[in-house]
């Protein structure tokens, strides 16, 4: 967009309502990109139907290795201390980043686990599920394409 | 045995590392923790261990203070490796042994085979008893987290042997039924024919219940000593029900262990509990703890714990604790006369100047 400065100095009001108006959408657009939601992804190709949350816990907590079909399943959560991260733990594993430390702590230090991996971003989670077997992320919402396939939503 | 212990943790590590070079996609983890504490009371007595392996006095101690390094490996879909060593203070000064080391093969997606040196699966936290992180306090209950003569020992930092563990999650609920045989190395003593099982019930981790029992036959090293003839052979079995709950902001921890040993008329078996109630203010946690325990000589100890943690990170919290330690009077039915003597769980040795002991202690946990 070229902005003309004798435009500007012709109308100034109609200048600063639009830029006011412009604000405000993109305001309202970041907050709808922040409040999009999380999206539990796999590969698009992928015969995994939707999945329930008890289904989602399960796999990301370690407690089952194997989707409801039978396929095994390779869970990866995003880095620690994302704001991504306390989301997905918060609202799909019911479990704060203290909670989930102490988890994990119990599990690994008796044998009895390890903690899924981590990647980087959207991106990396996108480019995992994509290229391992059985692969399983989660993502904003606002970052679905046709790469992946959406098999839970948390709002 | 130290020796012993780090050799085969190097071929562990040995192992694990070719067999990486044959499995390319195979990922080695190194997770750690370290839980460092520090503890004073206001009695000359040392509390849990002696003056030579830094028991707790006026003095101060930093008594249970470790570090453990942890690697675990997936060989392959089937089969993974871990093991993990754990430094703690010991004989005065620092020192480094295998803690566990197993293989764990997965017959099904809810069968699992474990063979090698495994966490004892009796208590409701004994499996990660040294990882401060994992739980409320400074140091698990004492009257049934410990393994020293002088405490109830209804349960053992771990076994040799193998495990078969069975998990079935229906809905929120997970089930899990380990199976356990082999035996347990102690000093001066091992436990053989050891054979046990432990029940879980696990309700979407707010709700955890566990019922535990375990017998062996006691092999002392040395049985030609009066203690050692009382022992050999006899059997020695406990069993624990414990209750756990994380709800909302509330934590609640019970637990109850009764040990039989089938030696010395009944003077060894023992009865212990203690109970939890803690709640949690952000990222604050007040808590408060009431430990019994009840030995057939007559020894026994109550204590009472106030606690208050701070969670700094996630990874990382501070304890404070102030506790009172009460210890039973004794009177020796074999020497008429002579005045009460205290016991409890301080050493046999011990003369304490009242039957009332404060300790202060401070922690930092951390996992890395």
């Amino acid at each position: 967009m070229t902005i003309k400065m004798q435009n500007i100095n012709k109308h100034p009001s109609r200048f600063f309502f639009r830029l006011m108006f412009a604000v405000v959408i993109m305001g309202v657009a970041t907050i709808g990109q922040a409040n999009a939601g999380l999206a539990v992804v796999v590969a698009a190709g992928s015969d995994i139907p939707g999945m329930s949350q008890t289904e989602v816990r399960a796999i990301f907590l370690g407690k089952s290795k194997n989707f409801a079909n039978g396929a095994g399943a390779s869970p990866s959560y995003q880095n620690e201390g994302s704001s991504i991260y306390a989301e997905f733990g918060d609202k799909v594993l019911r479990k704060s980043a203290a909670q989930l430390t102490q988890y994990w702590a119990r599990l690994v230090f008796s044998g009895k686990g390890t903690p899924p991996q981590s990647a980087a971003d959207d991106a990396a989670v996108k480019a995992f599920v994509g290229s391992t077997k059985g692969g399983i992320g989660y993502i904003d919402s606002a970052s679905v394409d046709a790469s992946v396939k959406v098999v839970f939503k948390a709002d | 045995m130290k020796n012993k212990y780090i050799k085969g943790a190097v071929i562990i590590g040995a192992a694990m590392m070719a067999s990486e070079g044959i499995a390319a996609k195979m990922e080695t983890k190194i997770d750690g923790f370290l839980s460092t504490r520090y503890s004073v009371t206001d009695e000359p007595a040392f509390y849990l261990e002696d003056r030579n392996t830094g028991g707790i006095n006026e003095d101060g101690s930093f008594y249970g203070t470790k570090l453990g390094l942890n690697i675990s490996t997936q060989v392959n879909e089937k089969m993974s490796v871990a093991t993990q060593l754990l430094s703690s203070i010991q004989d005065g000064g620092y020192s480094t042994t295998l803690d566990w080391a197993f293989a764990n093969l997965n017959l099904s997606p809810t069968l699992d085979l474990r063979v090698g040196k495994i966490k004892y699966p009796v208590g409701l936290v004994n499996e990660y008893v040294d990882v401060g992180v994992a739980y409320p306090w400074i140091q698990a209950p004492v009257v049934i987290y410990s393994e020293l003569p002088t405490a109830a020992q209804a349960t053992r930092e771990a076994y040799t042997g193998v495990s078969l563990l069975k998990s079935v999650m229906v809905d929120d609920w997970t089930y899990s039924a380990d199976f356990f045989a082999g035996q347990v190395d102690l000093t001066g003593m091992t436990i053989k024919k050891l054979l046990g099982v432990s029940l879980r019930a696990n309700w979407d981790d707010v709700v955890e219940m566990q019922l535990a029992s375990y017998q062996g036959t006691m092999r002392p090293a040395d049985p030609s000593t009066m203690m050692g003839m009382a022992m050999d052979g006899k059997t020695h079995k406990a069993s624990t029900a414990g209750l756990k709950a994380d709800w909302n902001n509330v934590i609640a921890y019970a637990e109850v262990a009764k040990v039989e040993m089938d030696a010395m008329s009944g003077r060894m078996d023992s009865d212990s509990w203690y109970a939890t109630l803690g709640y949690r203010l952000g990222q604050w946690m007040p808590h408060v703890t009431v430990q019994d325990w009840e030995q057939g000589s007559g020894y026994g100890s109550s204590i009472s714990t106030l606690g208050l943690n701070y969670s700094i990170t996630p990874k990382t919290v501070v304890k404070f604790e102030v506790s009172t330690i009460e210890t039973d009077s004794y009177n020796n039915p074999s020497l008429p006369g002579a005045p009460a003597n205290s016991i409890g769980l301080f050493p046999t040795s011990a003369i304490l100047e009242d039957d009332s002991t404060q300790m202060y202690s401070v922690a930092l946990d951390t996992v890395f």
